[in-house]
């Protein structure tokens, strides 16, 4: 028990270093630090609680395989690093799961549509929200709008054209909107 | 870390906030039992990869020895000089000459046996041997018997003894060789051929 303490109590890049030279109890503490919020990553790609845990694992598992090549420079990296892993992992399971279904959409792409009101939602609102939409919207959304890719990387990472990748992003957007405006119409009546 | 308020709230996720019962417990089980497994799998993989390199590179290694013992200069190596064992007895008949005759008196019970009389002498041309690299193909030599035969008995065996090379056998061709127009004329002469056998 004290020696869980003595671990409680050790930083990130302690865990870190601890870790890469094989120590159990590290890399748990580590795990335990990142578990929740990289769950949430998974839960925000995957259609299912098993699927994101199945990420979830694999994708720890690549993080404590891997630890040795990577070089600590701030939490803030560490934390991106992970959540990049986790992020990788997830659009492969969608791949080979064939969950990505994406068409093109002729519409208005020009249009601007706003959807910054989104974040004063609760978190647990804004997760299930993200996820009620279909995967290939919300798959673009998280990458453009969350993770912060551009539409050439999330072209070459799902294998699409860049005028797709646009037109999920505007679709997905719309649809949010329209989600976020019902909540609020429920909300007023 | 995220770079707008949208993906700051949602990388801030707390385990509360995920809307299930996350069982962070169960999975780190998992993941406990995948990294173990990892460790063995990795002692198996360098096991059975040194075993990989071990049957490709040995009998490379081998191979290549064996290539550099064939390729070296070509050696002349000469018949020792050495009595034959038994009875038998070898004299140098010409020492100048090329071709380095000796005369050997050998006892042939089996000659008797047939009720051939054994010659008193016989010839053997003592040649140089030599090793040449098994890539040098050398033309056959034909030897062209010396004398005219009537009746010739051809006895074939395989002779091994110090005079011969380690690894080496030669085999003997002997013909009994009579001359009727001689005086004697009972007397023959076994005439006896080595060759290196390849």
């Amino acid at each position: 028990m004290a020696f869980y303490n003595q671990m409680l109590l050790l930083n990130t890049k302690d865990l870190i270093e601890k870790s890469k030279s094989g120590d159990r109890k590290a890399q748990q503490q580590l795990y335990k630090r990142l578990s929740a919020p990289m769950m949430g990553v998974c839960l925000r790609y995957m259609k299912s609680q098993q699927d994101a845990e199945d990420v979830l694992l694999e994708a720890f598992y690549k993080v404590f395989k891997n630890l040795n090549r990577f070089t600590y420079e701030n939490d803030n990296a560490f934390f991106g690093w992970v959540k990049r892993i986790m992020v990788n992992e997830a659009l492969m399971k969608l791949r080979r799961n064939k969950e990505i279904q994406i068409l093109s959409i002729n519409e208005d792409l020009d249009k601007e549509i706003d959807v910054s009101p989104l974040s004063q939602l609760q978190t647990n609102d804004l997760l299930k929200l993200i996820r009620s939409i279909p995967v290939g919207y919300r798959t673009v959304f998280n990458l453009y709008e969350v993770e912060g890719y551009s539409h050439q990387e999330i072209s070459e990472q799902l294998g699409v054209s860049v005028g797709t990748s646009k037109s999920q992003l505007f679709k997905a957007k719309k649809l949010l909107r329209e989600m976020l405006d019902e909540k609020k119409e429920d909300y007023g009546s | 870390m995220a770079h707008n308020q949208l993906a700051e709230k949602l990388d801030q996720v707390s385990e509360q906030e995920l809307g299930f019962e996350f069982d962070d417990a169960e999975v780190w089980t998992k993941l406990e039992h995948r990294l173990d497994n990892r460790k063995a799998y990795t002692f198996w993989w360098v096991a059975a990869a040194c075993l990989l390199v071990g049957f490709i590179f040995l009998p490379l290694s081998i191979l290549k020895e064996t290539t550099l013992e064939k390729s070296t200069t070509i050696t002349q190596v000469e018949k020792t000089e050495k009595s034959l064992p038994g009875n038998e007895e070898v004299k140098i008949a010409d020492a100048n000459s090329i071709q380095k005759e000796k005369t050997v008196a050998i006892n042939f019970p089996g000659l008797r046996k047939k009720g051939l009389e054994p010659p008193e002498t016989i010839e053997i041309s003592s040649q140089k041997l030599l090793l040449e690299p098994i890539a040098v193909s050398k033309p056959k030599k034909k030897y062209k018997p010396a004398f005219a035969a009537e009746d010739i008995s051809v006895i074939q065996a395989s002779l091994e003894g110090p005079s011969i090379e380690k690894r080496k056998s030669i085999t003997v061709r002997a013909q009994l060789q009579s001359f009727p127009d001689q005086v004697k004329s009972n007397q023959k002469v076994l005439k006896i051929k080595l060759y290196e056998k390849h």
